[in-house]
């Protein structure tokens, strides 16, 4: 299928790791950068980001003229292209459709769904909430969670590049650190970072930490972390997706409150402490222990965590469906799906 | 500006500034302070990769410098020359507990 690849914001900026090179060593044609955040990482700064994506968004859908627009999750980048895409009268896909997150990227998902004319479900659980929500039955495509699938087929860096690549001891624990500041929060990040990096420095174990993302509250974040340097620390930018999934599969434990600890690594048997609200509405495999910002608390859950008893016991089972085939369904829905007045005008159906 | 204030950046000053204290130091690379800590370091090299990839130089260095820098505790004073050669360093930080910058070791002299 002939496919144009629009690579936008913090893809785009080194701060964040520059991933977009990731996308082109891959030898994948990228037809547009957009460049749209705006400096300063809070709420509006935010905001207004969005709105510059959807003026560039405009301009390389008019001279793209794509037949679907494919959009993933739950950003606001994701809301900006449904939002345009849909308002120039071009049919949108949703990856990702019908979970719920738990911050204002939950709203955003539910927003996305409505400018949506086909929604991938990653599971039974999304597929019915989306019904729930009032979406017709055809239009619902149960899926699964496409970034299961290269995990499904161990598509990831070997222990041995890992071990290179981040100077671990792989006879040894290692803990993954990955911690988002949580919009509704906003002012509280630093101090919920160095929540948890007080807790990690109790372990000392051989620790691997990856920069938080562009959203309000990273730069407070950041400023934490790099004066919470230990030797024993590793401090990373944005990591290709095959390398974190190597480190994922080489970590002892998790903890912080990405999604992957959520969604990925159950599939990986890889024990994860979340810590707060930030993926409370997301559903739940064995791996997690849920604790509040609280250092103790974490101190605790990580060496349960870590504990050969809690690691037996984890089966290698996600609640996100991942056979190593949602890519083809996905593809498939996409060529075969009509693009017609039906598909182009939503009815809601209570 | 005095030699330590050249070995040392801030993570919001430009890659500009730190271009010029690069050129004062002889040492072709500074260190990134925060708040005394050592955050990271900026040589040459870094902002070179930076400027092949159209980063500009009023970018704070903080978006490119070096996250896990070579450092040695001040109590450690034998192992210093043996690191910098190994790893062909022009200098390298020495810290104290709480990876506070105390001094630094040089490679070589540079004036």
């Amino acid at each position: 299928m002939r496919h144009s690849l629009l690579v936008v914001s913090q893809h785009l900026l080194p701060a964040f790791g520059s991933t977009v090179k990731e996308i082109e060593r891959e030898g994948i044609k990228i037809s547009d950068r957009l460049y749209s955040v705006f400096d300063g990482y809070t709420p509006a700064t935010m905001a207004k980001s969005t709105g510059a994506l959807i003026m560039s968004l405009t301009d390389s859908f008019v001279r793209l003229r794509p037949d679907w627009v494919l959009v993933l999750g739950d950003r606001g980048e994701s809301l900006a292209a449904a939002y345009t895409a849909t308002t120039m009268n071009i049919p949108v896909a949703h990856v990702q459709a019908g979970e719920r997150s738990g911050n204002v990227d939950g709203m955003t998902r539910h927003a996305i769904t409505r400018f949506a004319h086909l929604h991938f479900a990653s599971g039974e659980e999304a597929a019915e909430r989306l019904g729930r929500m009032g979406e017709e039955e055809w239009r619902i495509c149960t899926v699964g969670a496409p970034q299961l699938d290269e995990l499904r087929r161990r598509m990831f860096a070997p222990p041995e590049q890992i071990a290179a690549q981040f100077e671990i001891d792989l006879e040894q624990p290692l803990l993954l650190v990955l911690q988002h500041p949580v919009t509704e929060d906003f002012g509280q990040g630093a101090e919920q970072m160095r929540i948890t990096l007080d807790a990690v420095c109790e372990l000392k174990a051989q620790t691997v930490l990856v920069f938080p993302n562009s959203d309000a509250g990273s730069e407070d974040i950041r400023r934490v972390l790099g004066t919470y340097r230990l030797p024993f620390m590793r401090v990373e930018r944005n990591l290709p997706h095959y390398v974190y999934a190597g480190l994922m599969n080489v970590a002892t434990a998790m903890v912080g409150n990405s999604s992957s600890g959520i969604i990925e690594a159950p599939l990986m048997g890889l024990p994860a402490v979340n810590v707060g609200d930030r993926q409370r509405e997301r559903a739940r495999a064995g791996n997690v222990i849920d604790v509040p910002h609280d250092r103790d608390s974490i101190v605790s859950a990580l060496h349960r965590a870590m504990s050969m008893e809690f690691r037996e016991q984890l089966t290698a089972d996600s609640p996100y469906l991942g056979d190593g085939q949602v890519s083809e369904r996905i593809l498939s829905a996409l060529r075969t799906t009509a693009i017609d007045s039906r598909l182009m005008t939503k009815r809601i159906v209570y | 500006m005095s030699y330590l204030e050249a070995l040392t950046v801030a993570p919001t000053d430009t890659i500009h500034l730190a271009m010029q204290k690069i050129n004062n130091n002889g040492m072709r690379a500074v260190i990134v302070v925060e708040d005394a800590t050592v955050v990271g370091t900026v040589s040459d090299g870094d902002i070179r990769r930076a400027l092949l990839n159209d980063v500009l130089t009023i970018t704070p260095v903080s978006g490119i410098m070096q996250l896990n820098p070579r450092v040695i505790t001040v109590s450690d004073t034998r192992g210093r020359k043996d690191i910098i050669l190994r790893h062909n360093l022009t200098l390298l930080p020495v810290v104290d507990a709480t990876n506070h910058l105390v001094d630094v070791e040089l490679a070589y002299d540079p004036f």
